[in-house]
């Protein structure tokens, strides 16, 4: 409604302007309706001192005083305006020197400023957090580590094999006899100490079956892959954490499927898959670079799927026109802030005669759904 | 009051001697020369207005004249050869540019660019027998190259009036087109409506017209400046915010302020009139509506007009 009302006052104007400058044309200069002769013209050093914004603040409203009412005059101005070309406005009056910091500064945190600035600076800082947090998710998907036996694995083994077939014979046996007992998994467990595993891991390497349930032990006891997600389910099978009790030693199979048990009790979500497949890489050369690709793939269709999204949004072109989104709303690209907008609304009586006499503008107008900004011969029309 | 006047004559004198010093050439212009020409500044844009003023203003407008345009003004007048060489050479292409801008074509600007050099010159002698020359009326406040054209436009301005008998019976034919043709497509005039309807339409028009007319007259001389800069001179927003001494966007909310202001101001003058509020609103609307869709021929129209003034001032 403001709009509408402020268009009307801007077509009113220009056309008494233009009257106005028609009835004073015949006569010696324009002088548009309401001036009176002005006594007292204002000289050539006055009107570029005026021009030129190098005027004291009295002075000035003397000159704008007369201006305001002398055709004259003000042609002059108009002409040394538009001759000197336009340059940034400066400060009212005087020019000055630099303002004072302070100036500065409550110029700066007007409310006027602070309007657009503080929610230009809320939005800038949700789009930095989001950035950051996106790329830090998105490194912590897809980074995958593999993290080498420990040592004392390898010493276990070794001494395992060096054990005295005796002790390593009644160990076996104590296994056999005691099943493992998992606990719940602690993370934060620290790794098991070589000597308790040298002492309580001892298993006979003499005959074939004990050298299986070496095997068996050997992976039971090796350190779980860092890449696990660290969710609060108990690790699997091949977990390094070592359950701190007597008889830890349970078989890969038993472990493999409780942790599978264990997962399946558990929401699967994307980030488990991706885990759960590099989880089974580790066994194999082939699945690592499965893996690999499936990383590079999901990298490039994020980066994909960025761009394509902000292409299709800027512009479009309807009937040789360009006109760019601004908002939820869009603009023809020839609109300049100089010109003045005519709002219509569609469906109005407006729109309706508007139509009828530019079906051109019409047609443009149809391929738009919301809000949209056309310029058409020199006027910006608003339809919405 | 003497005290004043001594007081005043000291902050010229040294005002004076800091200029020179600040001068890049001063063509060996020396400090007295220029006390006048600074106390005649001092008056006219300060002490004119305030009679009061501080000396700290008044040493603040001495440091913002432009000592090497003044010093270099002074020597002409003192008609120092190398002075009047360095005017014609530096300020030749500005007097030819803005000569041209005011002129129809290439024989006229020359002629007035010529005229020019002999007003600065002071062709003519004044009562006391010295060179009348424009050159004493340029205070320094703002550039030379700025003030010469302003002299230019004034003196194109005398010109087009000096002319201006002969031309008119010619442009009246022109003016007498077009105006019948605004006849046609005034605020009133709405083809194809019965007499009666058109009749009551041109007197709502009129009205109007009458209303936002003493609208603009009732405004503050800043708003009714920049309505008449934008409207009537055809500046852009730039370029009045400019002369405002404004940013374009603080022009572009004075001017919506200015029209809810004019609306409002046109409203009661015809409610006092006796419309009625509806009256009212319905004729903002028709009339905008009118106007915009024969907006074309208006302008049309005032291309031509324009044309003929431009032959006419030359």
């Amino acid at each position: 409604m403001k709009e509408a009302n402020n268009n009307e006052m801007d077509t009113l104007l220009r056309s008494y302007a233009r009257g106005v400058r028609g009835a004073g044309g015949k006569h010696d200069g324009w002088r548009a309706d309401g001036e009176r002769p002005v006594a007292g013209h204002m000289d050539a050093d006055e009107l570029n001192a005026f021009t030129e914004g190098a005027v004291p603040e009295r002075a000035r409203a003397r000159f704008v005083e007369h201006l305001a009412d002398c055709g004259n005059c003000r042609s002059i101005v108009v002409s040394l305006t538009q001759a000197k070309g336009v340059q940034v406005a400066s400060p009212l009056v005087d020019k000055q020197s630099a303002p004072a910091f302070w100036d500065r500064l409550s110029a700066f945190l007007s409310p006027a400023v602070l309007r657009y600035a503080v929610p230009a600076m809320a939005l800038a800082a949700v789009m930095v957090v989001s950035f950051i947090a996106l790329r830090k998710q998105a490194n912590t998907d897809f980074v995958a580590q593999h993290q080498p036996a420990s040592a004392p694995l390898k010493e276990d083994q070794s001494s395992n094999a060096t054990a005295s077939p005796e002790s390593r014979t009644q160990n076996a046996q104590d296994q056999r006899q005691n099943p493992v007992q998992l606990s719940a998994p602690r993370v934060n467990d620290v790794p098991q100490d070589t000597k308790t595993l040298q002492d309580k891991a001892s298993v006979t390497t003499g005959t074939t079956e004990d050298s299986r349930q070496d095997a068996r032990v050997a992976a039971a006891v090796e350190p779980k892959p860092t890449f696990a997600p660290e969710a609060p389910a108990p690790p699997p099978p091949a977990a390094t954490q070592v359950n701190r009790t007597e008889n830890f030693m349970i078989s890969k199979e038993e472990a493999e499927r409780e942790a599978n048990q264990q997962q399946r009790a558990q929401p699967q979500t994307a980030n488990d898959n991706y885990s759960s497949r590099v989880d089974m890489a580790k066994n194999s050369p082939s699945n690592m670079r499965r893996v690999e690709g499936l990383m590079a793939e999901r990298r490039s269709q994020g980066a994909r799927q960025k761009r394509g999204e902000s292409d299709e949004a800027e512009t479009r072109t309807v009937s040789g026109r360009e006109f760019r989104r601004e908002g939820s709303g869009w603009v023809d690209t020839g609109y300049s802030s100089s010109m003045s907008t005519i709002s219509v609304a569609r469906g109005s009586e407006h729109y309706r005669a508007l139509v009828a006499d530019e079906p051109g503008l019409g047609n443009i107008a149809s391929q738009f759904s919301g809000d949209v900004l056309i310029v058409w011969k020199g006027k910006a029309y608003r339809i919405y | 009051m003497s005290q004043r006047r001594d007081q005043l004559e000291k902050l010229f004198a040294e005002g004076a001697r800091r200029l020179v010093a600040r001068a890049t050439d001063h063509y060996g212009v020396m400090p007295e020369s220029l006390t006048p020409r600074i106390k005649t500044a001092v008056e006219k844009y300060l002490l004119k207005d305030d009679p009061e003023t501080s000396a700290k203003t008044i040493n603040e407008f001495i440091e913002k004249l432009q000592a090497d345009d003044l010093c270099l003004i002074v020597a002409c007048e003192q008609k120092n050869q190398n002075a009047w060489s360095d005017l014609v050479e530096r300020f030749s292409p500005t007097v030819r540019s803005a000569a041209r801008s005011v002129s129809a074509n290439e024989e006229n600007a020359e002629d007035l660019a010529q005229s020019i050099w002999a007003e600065l010159h002071g062709l003519r002698a004044r009562g006391d027998g010295k060179p009348a020359g424009k050159l004493a009326y340029y205070s320094g406040r703002g550039s030379l190259a700025g003030w010469l054209r302003a002299v230019i436009a004034q003196l194109a301005i005398d010109q087009h009036r000096k002319d201006s008998r002969m031309v008119q019976a010619e442009e009246d034919s022109d003016f007498d087109r077009i105006t019948k043709r605004e006849d046609q497509n005034n605020w009133s005039s709405h083809g194809g409506l019965n007499p009666e309807m058109e009749t009551a339409q041109k007197i709502a028009g009129a009205a109007m017209q009458e209303a936002l007319s003493q609208s603009i007259g009732q405004m503050t001389a800043e708003d009714r400046l920049l309505v008449k800069l934008y409207y009537f001179d055809g500046l852009r927003l730039r370029e009045a915010g400019a002369l405002m001494g404004v940013h374009e966007a603080t022009t572009s909310r004075r001017l919506t302020r200015i029209h809810e202001q004019l609306r409002q101001a046109v409203e009661r003058i015809l409610l006092d009139k006796g419309w009625t509020t509806a009256e009212t609103k319905r004729a903002f609307s028709e009339i905008a509506i009118h106007l915009d869709t024969n907006v074309e021929s208006l302008v049309a129209g005032e291309s031509v007009m324009v044309k003929n003034r431009n032959e006419v001032t030359g």
